[in-house]
Parts: structure tokens; sequence; C-alpha cells
């Protein structure tokens, strides 16, 4: 049997309050702002796209309510592997608008110098991994993390994000079977279409389960800090399936935004000075990015291995040369 | 000055740094209370205990994957392999993951772990238990491949390897783990990677091998001799990032080049130091670079002999670029 899904956002506002997760109106507002900042980045990306500037990316979606409620129920201790359309919890872990672009684009301002497409920004402070460019592989070393924890003896838990594909792969099936095993602090927030019932296949494995509609921010966060707790708490790892229709598309944070109203924390006015603020900050973070350009070529030859090998030095010079005679040419 | 085989080196090494860094953690299949398929890690989980010694589930993607979740924590993870035959479930971890994570996050995490491997044939394993994949991994940037041939050596580039901050795939030539005893120093002796070692110097020809095939070069060599042709022995001991500077420095002595190895013959390790003789080092070359290999088949349990290059056919090989 499925477990029942959880919901919190629904019609009756009374009862929305009554079933919400406990949350500063600081944190409140912090969340809708991350949803809304996320859905104005995804415009931003089409029409960088639409312009040619963009090879690749992809959207949060409604997913940015899946990033964003498991971001904000972790500790700052805790570790976050993402998935792609995590932008959101890459802003709650601290990261800045500035620097997602910079590494979006590839700018010189991109801490990983240009090396990865959209989405792949890293953040040590914040405990946030950046994110694989393989399908799983992050599952398991979620479970490393959980394991390495649990050697240290640190009262923390690791979260990672994934999307419904990565339950086929062979990744994911053995690091649930380690993080069952070893009851590893690990919370493992999986979105699916439903029809996978992902939930029933964890519980096969050990893993304690929750089932919640994955357009609804606050049952994310509810159920993804109740799963983080038992987990850190020597429970065990927890499976959150949130179940996503990305065809439906309604908006995570026009979903949130009546809750916020109904609080008085929010009125058409606010609403306005948020969407235009996001719209500014992302536009002169992009207008950055273009103007400043790549980082420098050479960066490609660095950490690669902790120091540069002869074979890398080799390289570095011979592309210097070549670049020197291009510019001659030019 | 203690004898050790390579096996008790190795053993000798992991004790030493787990007392000396207490980040240091082995995990895999029967590392613990069996004490490892081979025996090397016997007595550390009675040592260190199971917070250091961690019997794994079979699957080494999943082995490999725990290990860079670990490495990112600040932990140092030496997994093992029992077969290197049976790396390949774990070949996207080491390809896209171990070796790639400093790349990828700007240098904000480095991924230390240290892959210990048995590898190699000649101990009647077939195909399953005898394969060399060096190849595979010498082409991953990112990745240090290193292969020591006997108890120093393990021992030094052991320290090295779990001192440092790469990733390193260490191959160890099963089939002289107990073969001989060596001395080895007592002091704390490291042997840095990316370094060579000429075994037995000589003007004639240049033999390039690593791991299994040192012995069968210097026994080979030993012919050669006998026959006049004094014979350069080089154990490469890591394959990447490779000693170009002994290397060529030795074909500037000799001006002939053998390469011998177990690995089956296209696309392998030895191809690249023919290559690499062919760019750097054709203005002293006297004679074709002629690789010595296992032949392109798996290996069959039935003739093992036959397939492996033995001291014959690497002595072949010497006498003909010699009298080229």
């Amino acid at each position: 049997m499925p477990d029942e899904l959880l919901t919190v956002l629904g019609a009756d506002a009374e009862q929305n309050d009554k079933n919400a997760p406990e949350l500063s109106e600081r944190d409140l507002r912090t969340l809708y702002e991350a949803l809304v900042l996320a859905r104005i980045l995804d415009e931003h990306c089409e029409l960088l796209h639409d312009g040619g500037k963009l090879s690749f990316w992809v959207p949060s979606g409604v997913a940015a309510a899946v990033a964003a409620g498991s971001a904000l129920a972790l500790d700052d201790a805790d570790w976050l592997y993402p998935s792609f359309r995590s932008a959101a919890a890459y802003w709650l872990r601290g990261g800045s608008v500035e620097q997602w672009v910079a590494q979006m684009l590839g700018s010189a301002d991109d801490s990983q110098h240009g090396r990865q497409v959209a989405g792949h920004a890293s953040l040590p402070d914040g405990r946030y991994v950046s994110v694989s460019g393989v399908l799983a592989n992050h599952v398991q070393q979620a479970a490393g993390t959980a394991l390495a924890m649990r050697l240290r003896g640190e009262p923390a838990a690791v979260l990672a994000l994934l999307g419904a594909g990565s339950a086929a792969q062979a990744g994911f099936h053995s690091a649930l079977e380690l993080a069952a095993r070893l009851a590893l602090p690990l919370v493992l927030v999986a979105r699916t279409d439903g029809h996978l019932d992902l939930a029933s296949r964890a519980a096969g494995y050990g893993l304690g389960t929750q089932r919640v509609d994955g357009g609804d921010v606050l049952a994310v966060l509810k159920a993804a800090r109740a799963a983080r707790a038992l987990a850190a708490g020597g429970r065990g790892a927890q499976l959150v399936e949130a179940i996503v229709h990305e065809g439906d598309a309604v908006d995570p944070a026009v979903r949130l935004r009546p809750f916020l109203e109904h609080r008085g924390l929010w009125d058409p006015g606010r609403q306005e000075d948020l969407q235009q603020r996001c719209h500014a900050r992302i536009a002169a973070a992009i207008e950055v990015a273009e103007s400043i350009g790549k980082p420098p070529a050479a960066t490609m030859f660095d950490d690669v291995y902790a120091e540069r090998p002869w074979m890398l030095q080799e390289q570095a010079e011979q592309l210097s040369r070549e670049l020197e005679t291009r510019e001659e040419n030019a | 000055m203690t004898e050790l085989s390579l096996l008790q080196g190795i053993h000798r090494t992991l004790r030493q740094e787990m007392q000396r860094d207490e980040r240091i953690v082995v995990l895999g299949d029967d590392v613990g209370r069996w004490g490892g398929v081979f025996g090397v890690t016997e007595g550390l989980l009675e040592e260190f205990g199971p917070q250091r010694v961690l019997d794994m589930p079979m699957a080494e993607g999943g082995l490999i994957g725990t290990a860079v979740g670990m490495a990112l924590y600040g932990v140092r993870p030496v997994p093992e392999i029992q077969f290197a035959d049976f790396i390949y479930p774990g070949f996207d971890q080491m390809v896209s993951e171990m070796a790639k994570m400093r790349y990828r996050s700007g240098g904000d995490y480095s991924c230390p772990v240290v892959l210990r491997v048995p590898y190699g044939g000649g101990v009647g394993g077939g195909m399953y238990q005898s394969q060399s994949p060096e190849a595979y991994f010498c082409h991953t940037p990112g990745l240090v491949v290193a292969v020591p041939s006997n108890a120093q050596d393990a021992i030094g580039m052991l320290r090295s390897s779990l001192r440092g901050n790469d990733p390193v795939v260490l191959l160890e030539p099963k089939r002289l783990y107990r073969r001989a005893h060596s001395p080895v120093p007592e002091d704390d002796f490291e042997v840095p990677l990316g370094s060579a070692r000429i075994v037995r110097e000589g003007t004639d020809v240049t033999v390039l091998v690593y791991g299994a095939m040192v012995p069968v070069a210097e026994e080979a060599a030993q012919m050669a001799a006998e026959s006049g042709i004094q014979t350069e022995v080089i154990d490469l001991r890591t394959l990447l990032p490779l000693d170009i500077a002994t290397v060529l420095a030795s074909i500037a002595k000799t001006g002939r080049a053998v390469i011998a190895a177990e690995a089956p013959k296209f696309c392998s390790y030895a191809a690249e130091l023919a290559a690499t003789l062919a760019e750097r080092a054709i203005v002293h070359l006297e004679a074709p670079v002629l690789r010595v290999s296992g032949f392109d088949t798996p290996i069959p349990f039935a003739f093992e002999d036959e397939y492996l290059p033995g001291p014959r056919r690497v002595y072949a090989a010497i006498e003909q670029v010699a009298n080229f």
C-alpha cells in the first residue's frame, strides 16, 4: 500500500495554516522569494537560449518547490547533493544569484572556470556539492558522505535530490541497499510522476518513506524535515517521493502566495516589488557575465591534478602559443 | 632493513599510515573479518575497529561511489577491489566522479581515494581473474595510475598516495604478492608518484616495463647479456603521469626500445609509450620500437602460459631490435 499523499496547501486557508510546518516569517518570505526567483530565472534562461547565448539548461519549473522545501529542511551542518532543477536549493544554502549566473554562462567570475554547463554550481560552504553530469552517481556518493558522518559521530544528515530516471540506475539501488543496511543518516527526495511508486520500492529495502505533493513547497518541507530528523536521529535512511506533474505546471510560488497573504505577510505591492527586484538582479548578473567574458583559457589545465604534471604544462604552453598566433593574425 | 614480500609491504604500510592518520578508512568486500581476498588487510579490523575497516556489500560501483562521497567529507578511503576484472561496474564512478571532482568543482573538492586493485595473470585465474586494465584508467585525466613491482616501491608509493591529494589507482601485481622477499628500509621514505626506476643499466636496448613484467624483463635482460646485448630495464612504476625524462634519457643512450606488458596489444599503454617515443625520440632511434604483450584475446584459462609474455618472448624482441 502506498503511503498517503502529504499535502499542506489546499483550498481551505484555515486548514492550511493548521497543517503547515513551523516556519518563521523570515524563512517563509525567503522560501517564497526563492521560488519567485527560480521562476524568473527560467524566463531569462529561455530568452538566452532563444538568443543562442545558452546552449543547455534545465528549467526549475515546478521542481523548484522540491528543491526549496528540501533545502530549507536542512541544518547548516547537513550536506546536500542536488540534481538539476536545484537553483532554489543553491540560494537557500547561501549561494548567490550572481554566482549561479556566472556558472551558467561560464564567465570569468565562475568559481568553476567555465568547465560545466548550466546548473552545476558548487558551494562548499553551504555543503552543496556540484551536480554530477551522470544520473544517480551522486546518490551513492551521498550514502558515502552519510557513512563518513556516521563514522565521525557527527549528528547531521545528507539529503540527495533526484529525478525518477535515477531510480532505474544501479547506483540508486546499491545506495539504498547500503543506506538501509547501515541505517545511514541519509534522506533521498525523489521527484516522480507517481506512477513509479518509488516509496514502495524504497520500503522494500527497509527505508522509511513518505509520499508528498511535490508542487506544494510546505508539504515538501514538512516531509523532508521529518525525514531528516529521523535519519539524523539514528532511525535510518528515508525516502520522500515528491510527486510532480510537470505538465500541469502550477507555479509553486503562486500556490504558496495565498498562505502568506492569509498570514498578512504579503500584498500585491510587495509582489510587484519582488518581481522587479528579481528581474533586475538576474538581468544585471547576465550583463556582467556577458561583459567580462570567459575565464583565461589557461585555467582549463588547473585542478586536473593537485599539481600540473609535465604533459599538462606542455599543453598549456602549446595553447598559449596558439592563442598568441591567433591574436597576431587577427 | 627488514625482508618483506610485496604483500607484506602493502599490509605494513596500510597499518602504519592508519596509525599515523586517523582519517584513513579501509573498505571493501571481506576486507574486515576475512582480511581481504589475498590477506592484505588481515588484522586491521582487530587493531582499528569497525569504524576504520568496513566490510561492504559486493557492488563495486557502490563501493567506489561510497568512497568518493567519503573523500568529499574529508575521510581518506582506501577501497579494495578483489580483482581488477571486477572493477568495471565502478568504472563510471572512477571516470565520471573520482577523476573529475576537483576539476568540476573548480578546486572546491578533491577526491583523494586510494583504490587498491590486484591485477594481472599468472595465478591460474582465467578470463575473469587475470586482466590488466591499466590502459582504460590511463586514458582518464585526473587519475594517477601506479604499479609497484616490489615491496620497497609498494611501500613508498602507497605512502605517497595516502599522503597526496589526487585519486590513485594502485594496481598491485598479485602474481608478485608473495613471490619474493626483499629488504626494505625502516625509515619513513616515500617514492614520489611519477618517478621511474632504473632496474638494470645497459647501453644497447631499453626495456620499458611495470608491475609483474619487471622480473620477466630482468630475466630476459640476463639472457640477452649472455648473447652480448647490454639491456637497460626501466620499471616505470607510475604510468600516469609518466616519468618521461627517465625514459627519454635511456633511449638517447641506447637508441633501441622494447615495451613489455601483459595487457592486450591494441590501444595498450605500450602503444602510448611507442607513440611518445616516435614523437620525442625519433632522432635517437636505430630500430623500430617493439611491443611485447599478451594477445588481443581474453586470457584463456588453459593457455595462460602461452598468453602471457615470458622472458623468451621479451628476449626475442630485445634480440630483434639489437640486430636491426
